[in-house]
């Protein structure tokens, strides 16, 4: 008997299944998600990057930062990520396919060798403390295995008596001339997107936690109710 | 070379599949589905762990009693802050304030939710001002009660303007527009100051 259409049969199942379950179904799933409107705010989610937090996302690509960096918060009771203070979110749900909407392509990262950063733009606002944490990670995190990313940055020597540039990151006092540490338009793009990393709002898929205390009778705020029950039995411990 | 021998083609042989790995894999299969039912979420794109079904996320949404002041707030953009502007001060001798506004913050909602539904006219006095001739128009057709009761409490409880007066509910707008359905025409001033606070 000639295994032939066997084969093909067999190999045709296979591919056709997993393309079924990797394409079509997540294509049917969440395909057509679109911006949503925070009820909390009235704005919309997730906003679209600003460009130069668009340009930095490139860098941060290109410097393979997802290597080592993830971008993802697993729910509570998955892994440590809530305890370790990744998550922004007042709910047991943490990411969700809404907040990488407009990610392209997206960051998820695989390994977590680094802090995550879905949300180090809440974290860190400290836009100096960033600059030198890329120049040299030892700076601002002994220790740390992050390798150095000195060519996001120029070197610029100061004549004496010369005021540094208020763009410098930092100023070394070298035993024969002065020289002041110049963020490029890389690092500041990249610096921009870690800014715009946050994912904090309260979308349908992220229910908060039900508030334990009641609102202030004095207040014109409407009443906020939260249906009591409303973290399923079956999850995990908090 | 030729075969010299009639001996037949060598053949692997064959085996039934035992009956009891047929009914572990079986069994195997069916909790396999039991778990996708209860941990899939019904497979929504809505429902992530720990939640088991799109029921239990809805039912963890906060839910707003009463008229939402932020939906108040659109409503007020959008129709009302072309007279009264943004800043609820109004314009003097032309469109009276709403900010710090007698008429607004009275106990009793009733004559401001006739003012909305039936509009007013004539000479009205609003914080020691004079407003010779109003026209506001009625907005009963336009908006729903509901719309009604979220713009009434945005307003009557905007602190930005020094407002603090009580919410408005759907229901006693409900009751007012019930009340005025004999008097289609725009009130006046002093028609609105005769009526008790409980009319």
């Amino acid at each position: 008997m000639n295994p032939g259409p066997l084969v093909f049969l067999a190999t045709f199942f296979a591919l056709a299944t997993s393309w079924l379950g990797f394409v079509v179904m997540p294509q049917l799933q969440i395909g057509r998600q679109q911006q949503v409107e925070i009820k909390d705010t009235g704005e919309m989610y997730p906003a679209r990057r600003p460009g130069l937090a668009k340009q930095g996302e490139e860098v941060y690509r290109a410097n393979g930062c997802y290597y080592c960096h993830s971008q993802q918060v697993r729910p509570l009771g998955f892994g440590t990520d809530v305890a370790r203070g990744w998550g922004a979110r007042p709910s047991p749900v943490q990411s969700v396919a809404q907040d990488y909407l407009y990610d392209q392509p997206v960051m998820l990262g695989s390994q977590r060798v680094g802090p995550d950063l879905t949300n180090i733009g809440l974290r860190q606002t400290n836009e100096v403390w960033l600059l030198s944490h890329l120049y040299n990670p030892q700076l601002t995190s002994k220790g740390s295995t992050m390798p150095p990313y000195p060519f996001l940055f120029m070197k610029s020597k100061l004549a004496l008596g010369e005021k540094p540039s208020p763009n410098a990151v930092f100023v070394v006092n070298g035993p024969k001339e002065n020289y002041e540490i110049l963020p490029t338009d890389k690092a500041k793009a990249l610096v921009a997107y870690l800014g715009s990393l946050h994912s904090e709002a309260i979308v349908f898929e992220t229910p908060p936690f039900p508030s334990t205390n009641a609102p202030a009778a004095s207040t014109n705020a409407p009443v906020i109710a939260t249906a009591t029950n409303s973290v399923p039995t079956n999850s995990p411990a908090k | 070379m030729p075969r010299t021998t009639d001996e037949a083609e060598p053949t692997a042989n064959r085996s039934v599949v035992p009956i009891w790995l047929i009914i572990l894999l079986t069994l195997l299969a069916y909790w396999g589905m039991l778990y996708l039912n209860t941990h899939g979420g019904g497979f929504s794109s809505k429902v992530y762990a720990p939640y088991g079904s799109f029921a239990l996320v809805d039912d963890a949404q906060p839910h707003v009693i009463g008229p939402n002041p932020k939906q108040g707030l659109k409503i007020f953009t959008a129709n009302c802050a072309v007279c009264h502007q943004a800043t609820g001060f109004g314009v003097p001798g032309q469109f009276p304030p709403l900010a710090g506004s007698e008429w607004v913050q009275a106990a009793a909602a009733n004559r401001l939710e006739r003012i909305l539904l039936s509009g007013l006219q004539g000479p009205v006095e609003v914080k020691q001002q004079q407003f010779g001739a109003v026209q506001m128009p009625p907005w009963r057709d336009l908006l729903k009660d509901e719309d009604i009761a979220a713009v009434l409490t945005f307003v009557r409880g905007n602190k930005d303007w020094g407002n603090s007066a009580g919410p408005v509910t759907v229901e006693q707008v409900k009751a007012i527009r019930a009340k005025i359905a004999t008097h289609p025409d725009p009130f006046t001033a002093e028609e609105l100051q005769k009526l008790s606070d409980d009319e």
